[in-house]
């Protein structure tokens, strides 16, 4: 029983976040504690699992995928009431008649400044439960319902686009320069970051104006999926702008910018600087794997990402661990948090793996692109190695 | 290897390429996730369950002459497929035709 109920920890840092932004004032931080705090000492101390249990009922997994989508609906509304006035949905009558919590106390007490925590933490919540499971479902193309409700999850952070580039653009051009997705060896986070927001868009927008026209229909048509997912992201921030005024729309606004950098930071380290020959297999030696317990029940094994890469269909629970795989210095949250903070010693401190990337498990020919790149990549310990050659 | 006449059972939950790929065939294949076309094949009997949404990246041309991926085809009973060459290491412009057989 447990190995299934393991993977609903995710909705005990949504719990977090939610009454957090409820509770208001310095309250408001307590989800972006929480998540951090547990995530990074979690990963520390529980260290790695390797198991491969079997599942007898794969169903129970794939319902727990689907409660994201009500449990950000409430953490939406959270954010909406404590921004906004009145009483939304009769939420604050409802919580003081049952939890005895006087929500519009709460709501008076709150400062602009603290509302700062409260995007932090909803921003992580968004990626967990939003792009974190609407990346597991909208690799299901053939699965209509999977589909729709993974790109409402991805549009909360202004991505259903996410969906196109996704699937068929970043898995086909993986760790090759012509992934917008895959981080290049010396790169720095913030100058990836805008890198791959600006390609990755200009990429889903031409992926889909390609099927378009194969299929025989225009661009601007509700054909589209692209602009859809721009339409259905803006029916989001429609629905903020009905429920609490344009406070409620900054606060979401900025939450899923927030969100959005976490999916980047995220895209940034799992394939930092390694290296593929384009039109050669993707192989597990082409992701940054990681086995970290907590990381991976969290996130519904997504840092099993060796395997994910080598076969996209393989559904979170399939997912193996590949532990002879190149592997992430630490879990899923301590690498966020030094990209986002400390970039230049991430960058660093990467390179020794890279290095022995090269020497274990590059082919040939990706070992002369590497090479190359040591010596592009303005990092000193790689360009020493590369003079070394 | 005989390129011609290949026939193989293809499991339910299978692909196309993956069980060619388990028989051994030199089936020509890249990335696996639908993406790079080096697998496609024309359909000439039957019918598959496509993975992916292969609008994405076959040509209209290609769409109407039937090619599928074989890496995201899941067969719907027997199918027979065109293949246009075999493994670009073995044979790079022999014409042959493979046929798959599903239980």
């Amino acid at each position: 029983m447990v190995k299934y109920l393991r993977f609903m920890s995710v909705y005990l840092f949504a719990l977090a976040t939610v009454s957090g932004i409820l509770l208001g004032g310095a309250w408001m931080w307590l989800g972006f504690a929480v998540i951090y705090a547990v995530m990074i000492l979690g990963d520390e101390f529980l260290g790695d699992y390797f198991e491969e249990p079997g599942y007898e009922h794969p169903r129970l997994l794939n319902s727990l995928l689907y409660f994201t989508l009500p449990t950000l609906f409430l953490l939406g509304l959270a954010m909406a009431w404590m921004a906004g006035s009145g009483d939304l949905f009769g939420l604050g009558a409802w919580v003081q008649a049952n939890l005895g919590v006087d929500l519009f106390a709460r709501r008076e007490a709150t400062m602009a400044w603290h509302w700062l925590g409260g995007i932090l933490s909803s921003g992580i919540t968004f990626a967990a439960l939003g792009t974190n499971v609407g990346h597991e479902l909208t690799h299901r193309t053939t699965d209509r319902g999977a589909m729709v409700t993974g790109r409402w999850l991805l549009a909360v952070t202004f991505d259903a686009e996410f969906s196109i580039e996704h699937v068929y653009g970043h898995h086909r051009r993986l760790a090759t320069t012509a992934d917008p997705a895959s981080a290049r060896r010396g790169e720095h986070f913030y100058a990836f970051l805008r890198r791959s927001l600006v390609g990755q868009t200009r990429s889903a927008f031409a992926l889909e104006n390609q099927r378009l026209q194969t299929l025989g229909h225009g661009t601007w048509s509700l054909h589209n999926r692209y602009l859809r997912g721009w339409l259905m992201s803006a029916a989001i921030v429609g629905a903020f702008a009905f429920a609490g005024g344009a406070s409620a729309v900054i606060v979401f606004v900025l939450s899923a910018l927030a969100g959005r950098s976490v999916l980047e930071a995220v895209n940034y380290f799992e394939h930092y600087g390694l290296i593929r020959e384009p039109g050669q297999p993707v192989e597990p030696r082409h992701s940054w794997n990681s086995n970290k317990r907590l990381s991976n029940v969290v996130l519904f094994n997504l840092a099993r990402h060796s395997h994910h890469h080598a076969e996209g269909d393989a559904q979170f629970w399939q997912l193996r661990s590949y532990r002879d795989a190149p592997t992430l210095p630490y879990g899923y949250l301590t690498c966020m948090l030094l990209v986002y903070l400390v970039p230049g010693w991430y960058r660093n401190r990467m390179s020794p793996l890279l290095l022995e990337w090269d020497r274990r498990y590059a082919s040939a020919g990706e070992r002369r692109l590497a090479e190359a790149a040591n010596r592009a990549s303005g990092v000193p310990a790689l360009q020493l190695a590369a003079q070394g050659h | 290897m005989e390129p011609f006449g290949w026939e193989f059972d293809v499991h339910a939950g299978q692909t196309i390429l993956q069980a060619a790929l388990a028989q051994g065939l030199p089936w020509p294949s890249r990335c696996r996730v639908g993406s790079c076309t080096t697998c496609r094949c024309r359909l000439i009997e039957g019918d598959v369950r496509a993975l992916t949404d292969t609008s994405y990246v076959l040509s209209r041309e290609q769409l109407e002459q039937r090619y599928v991926l074989a890496c995201q085809s899941q067969p719907k009973g027997r199918v027979r497929v065109h293949l246009d060459r075999m493994k670009a290491t073995l044979a790079t412009d022999a014409n042959g035709q493979a046929a798959t057989t599903v239980d």
